[in-house]
C-alpha cells in the first residue's frame, strides 16, 4: 500500500519535479553568484521553501535591504497563501502533527496538485497528500543542491541570469492577466510601485509599492468589484 | 550583507512564509469565515503585487544610456509571447533567460 501510494504520488508530481529543476537551476546559480555558500542555499530551500520568495531573498541579500523591507515584502507576497489554506481546511483536518508539515510545504505547485489530483479509492488521501508534499520539497532541495554546488565549483559567467526572476514573474502575470477579468489591480500595483520609486527611491520601491497597493485596492474596492462583474458579463 | 544579517534574513523569511501558510488554518480551522474585506484583499492583492514586483525587477535597468533597456524589454516580450503560445512555465523562463543572456553578450 505504501509502495503504491509512492508510485502514484511520483506520477502526479512529475510535472512539478520537472518545473522545480529549472527554477532551482536559476536559484542555485544566483544565490552562489552573490557570494552565499552551498550550505546557505540548502538551508533556504529546507526552511523557507518558496520559489518567488527565495528569488527575492537573493535580491535582498545582494542589495543589503533593511530587515523591515524583507519582512513586509515577504508577508505581502505571501498573502495568496490565505486562499490556499482556505480551500484545504477540510482536506487537512485530522492529520495531527503531520499537518504542520503539510502547511509548511504548501507551495503554489503543491497547492495546485492538492486541489486537482484525484485520489484513487485504493490509496489513503491523507497519506497521498503527505507523500506529494515530501516529494515536491525533495525535488526543490535536490535542484537547489545540484545547481548551487555547480555554481560554487564552476565559475559561470552568470551575467544576465538574474533575468530568470523577471521571467518567473512575467509568466505569473501573463497567467493572472487571463484569470482576472478586471485589469485595475494591475494598474494599481504598477502605478503604486512607480510612485514609490519616484517618491521614496529605489530602496523602498517594493515596500512602498506594496503598502500603497493595499491602500488603493481597499479605496477602489467598489470600482474593482464592479469592473470584474462588467468584464465577466461581456464574456 | 553580513553573515549574521543573512541568517536573520533567512529566519525572518522562513517564519513569515510559514506564518502566512498557517494563518487560515489558525483563524478559520474552527469553521468561522473570513471578513469580506480580507477575502477581497487576498483575491486582488496578488496581481497588484506581481505588477509591482515586475517594476522592481526593472529598477536597475538604465533606460537613458547604454542599450536603453532594449535587451530587457525584448526578453520580456519573448517570455510573454512564448508563454501565450506554449503555456509552459519552464520553457518560457528558460528560453527567455537564455535569449537575454545571449543578447547581452552580442550587444
Amino acid at each position: 500500500m505504501r509502495g503504491r501510494t509512492f508510485k502514484y504520488a511520483l506520477k502526479v508530481c512529475t510535472p512539478v519535479i520537472l518545473g522545480y529543476l529549472p527554477a532551482g537551476f536559476a536559484f542555485g546559480l544566483m544565490i552562489t553568484a552573490v557570494g552565499c555558500s552551498l550550505l546557505t542555499a540548502l538551508v533556504m530551500s529546507l526552511s523557507i521553501y518558496t520559489g518567488a520568495g527565495q528569488y527575492l531573498a537573493v535580491d535582498f541579500i545582494k542589495n543589503n535591504s533593511p530587515l523591515i523591507t524583507v519582512a513586509v515584502s515577504t508577508f505581502l507576497i505571501n498573502c495568496k497563501h490565505l486562499f490556499y489554506g482556505l480551500s484545504l481546511l477540510e482536506k487537512y483536518k485530522g492529520t495531527g502533527l503531520k499537518k504542520l508539515y503539510l502547511i509548511f510545504g504548501l507551495t503554489d505547485e503543491t497547492y495546485a496538485l492538492m486541489t486537482s489530483v484525484h485520489c484513487p479509492d485504493t490509496i489513503d488521501e491523507k497519506h497521498l497528500a503527505l507523500t506529494v508534499t515530501i516529494i515536491n520539497q525533495c525535488a526543490w532541495v535536490f535542484a537547489t543542491f545540484l545547481f548551487a554546488f555547480l555554481g560554487t565549483v564552476v565559475k559561470f559567467d552568470t551575467t544576465g541570469l538574474d533575468f530568470a526572476m523577471t521571467a518567473l514573474f512575467l509568466v505569473i502575470i501573463t497567467d493572472q492577466f487571463k484569470t482576472y477579468k478586471t485589469k485595475l489591480p494591475f494598474v494599481i500595483g504598477a502605478g503604486s510601485a512607480l510612485v514609490a520609486w519616484v517618491v521614496l527611491g529605489k530602496g523602498n520601491l517594493l515596500l512602498g509599492g506594496a503598502v500603497l497597493s493595499v491602500a488603493l485596492l481597499i479605496l477602489f474596492r467598489k470600482h474593482i468589484e464592479a469592473s470584474e462583474e462588467k468584464e465577466a458579463e461581456r464574456k | 550583507m553580513s553573515d549574521l544579517k543573512i541568517v536573520a534574513c533567512i529566519a525572518l523569511i522562513a517564519v513569515i512564509t510559514f506564518g502566512t501558510r498557517a494563518l487560515p488554518f489558525i483563524l478559520f480551522g474552527r469553521g468561522d469565515s473570513p471578513a469580506p474585506i480580507v477575502l477581497f484583499v487576498g483575491k486582488y492583492l496578488p496581481p497588484a503585487l506581481i505588477s509591482a514586483i515586475i517594476i522592481y525587477c526593472y529598477k536597475d535597468v538604465d533606460f537613458l544610456t547604454g542599450t536603453h533597456g532594449l535587451p530587457e524589454l525584448a526578453a520580456a516580450f519573448c517570455v510573454v509571447l512564448l508563454h501565450l503560445r506554449f503555456k509552459n512555465t519552464m520553457l518560457s523562463i528558460f528560453a527567455g533567460t537564455v535569449f537575454y543572456m545571449v543578447v547581452l553578450r552580442l550587444c
